[in-house]
């Protein structure tokens, strides 16, 4: 009777620290931040990049300690290229899959980009040109990765600072089609939305409300620059008002069940990182 | 095959051909396919080589060393690298910049150890200034040597 009282305490405790303290609070693990992160009690959960870690022995004791501490692992690949006219090779998703198992992770991510065509990589993401032609390929592509895994996927829009000229469609429609036929869930980068929204020239809030955000997994924010009239979600600058706006907006109409930090260089002193933390957990 | 699929391999077989003429576009000095904005395309290709270079020093201790000394003929070395190598390495950033320092005569960082004395770092700059020049000298220079 007792461990059934402490139970649902414990059970009232968690909603109502959902309800009322908001979204679990996370961010982007790299070796420069490790300490900072030992250091962050309200940090719930971390996201690694999944292609940083070829093998288990590769995994930082740091690391293995924030899984021992309770913070939940998310491995976040850069690589699958489900975008791509290649097939998404086995042993991409084979690795990732591990990844999760070895960290008994909730879901693993990737995005809705190509990264390689013609033997040719490039090292980052690029835009998929939004057909129905190709629509049709990204989905065969993604459902050859979740027949690899054993836990969901989660697929993020990307930012971009130029697009292809014969969209059949706008990025909104295309992105929820994509989630809605393949059943995964959504990783939202409101940054990368925001520069997207700057760069290309469209409504951000509508496009935030024509989402399917009842598939809202996690949220990434991120720093960039402004340079020659184009927004660079660079994530080696300070995170911008504009992008706290649009989470902002985001909370207003969702519930928002994690949201995370990235920075990925030009790492800054301490306290400008925890008021970063802060900002996204507040705004 | 059912019709479905033959219609699947035949999208994939478009959407290859329009990737890979974006993709040298940004990264081979191909021309820019029909109707893209020609000055984002060129940016967006700047961009991704910065971002190259950042990936390879933050992987690679010797590459951040080598470049931070504001080494001209190491900068100009790597942006040769680049040209010549517009694919980054398909195994990552680390090997990306192991090709790198191959390329300009640093072997390893087990060779040289993590902090490379001035000397061989004045060594692969001579080398890689070498290099430059001997590929930018007229034709009709070099015959007449």
């Amino acid at each position: 009777m007792v461990a059934v009282v402490v139970a649902n305490m414990l059970t009232s405790e968690r909603t109502n620290r959902k309800t009322s303290l908001g979204p679990q609070l996370g961010i982007g693990f790299r070796p420069e931040l490790a300490r900072f992160i030992e250091q962050q009690e309200n940090i719930e959960f971390v996201e690694i990049v999944a292609d940083d870690f070829k093998h288990v022995e590769c995994i930082p004791q740091a690391l293995r300690d924030l899984q021992k501490r309770g913070v939940t692992i998310i491995p976040h690949s850069l690589t699958l290229s489900v975008g791509g006219a290649e097939r998404v090779a086995p042993e991409r998703i084979k690795h990732l899959n591990s990844l999760a198992q070895y960290f008994d992770s909730p879901f693993v991510s990737d995005h809705i980009a190509f990264v390689r065509a013609g033997n040719i990589e490039s090292g980052h993401l690029l835009p998929v040109r939004r057909s129905e032609a190709n629509l049709a390929v990204v989905c065969e592509n993604i459902e050859s990765v979740k027949a690899g895994l054993t836990v969901p996927f989660v697929l993020e829009n990307i930012a971009c600072t130029f697009d292809w000229p014969d969209n059949e469609m706008d990025e909104v429609t295309f992105v929820k089609a994509i989630v809605e036929r393949t059943d995964t869930r959504l990783l939202l980068d409101v940054s990368n939305l925001f520069a997207n929204s700057y760069n290309l020239g469209f409504d951000a809030v509508d496009y935030l409300k024509r989402l399917p955000l009842e598939r809202l997994e996690y949220v990434h924010m991120a720093g960039g620059m402004f340079k020659n009239g184009l927004y660079h979600d660079s994530h080696c600058h300070s995170l911008k008002e504009q992008s706290l706006k649009l989470l902002a907006a985001l909370k207003s109409i969702s519930q928002v069940p994690r949201v995370m930090l990235e920075r990925d260089d030009s790492f800054p002193p301490m306290p400008e990182l925890v008021a970063e933390l802060e900002a996204i957990a507040n705004a | 095959m059912p019709e479905e699929q033959l219609s699947l391999d035949s999208n994939r077989l478009r959407m290859a051909q329009e990737q890979r003429e974006l993709i040298e576009a940004l990264l081979c000095g191909a021309p820019h396919p029909a109707d893209f904005d020609s000055e984002r395309l060129q940016s967006a290709g700047d961009a991704l080589v910065r971002k190259r270079i950042r990936c390879m020093q933050r992987a690679h201790n010797l590459v951040q060393e080598i470049c931070s000394r504001d080494n001209d003929s190491i900068l100009e070395a790597l942006h040769q690298f680049i040209r010549e190598n517009p694919s980054v390495h398909h195994q990552g950033p680390y090997f990306d910049a192991l090709a790198f320092l191959s390329f300009i005569g640093l072997k390893s960082a087990s060779e040289l150890g993590w902090k490379p004395t001035r000397k061989a770092i004045w060594l692969a700059a001579w080398r890689a200034s070498c290099t430059a020049i001997a590929q930018t000298k007229p034709v009709s220079t070099l015959k007449n040597k």
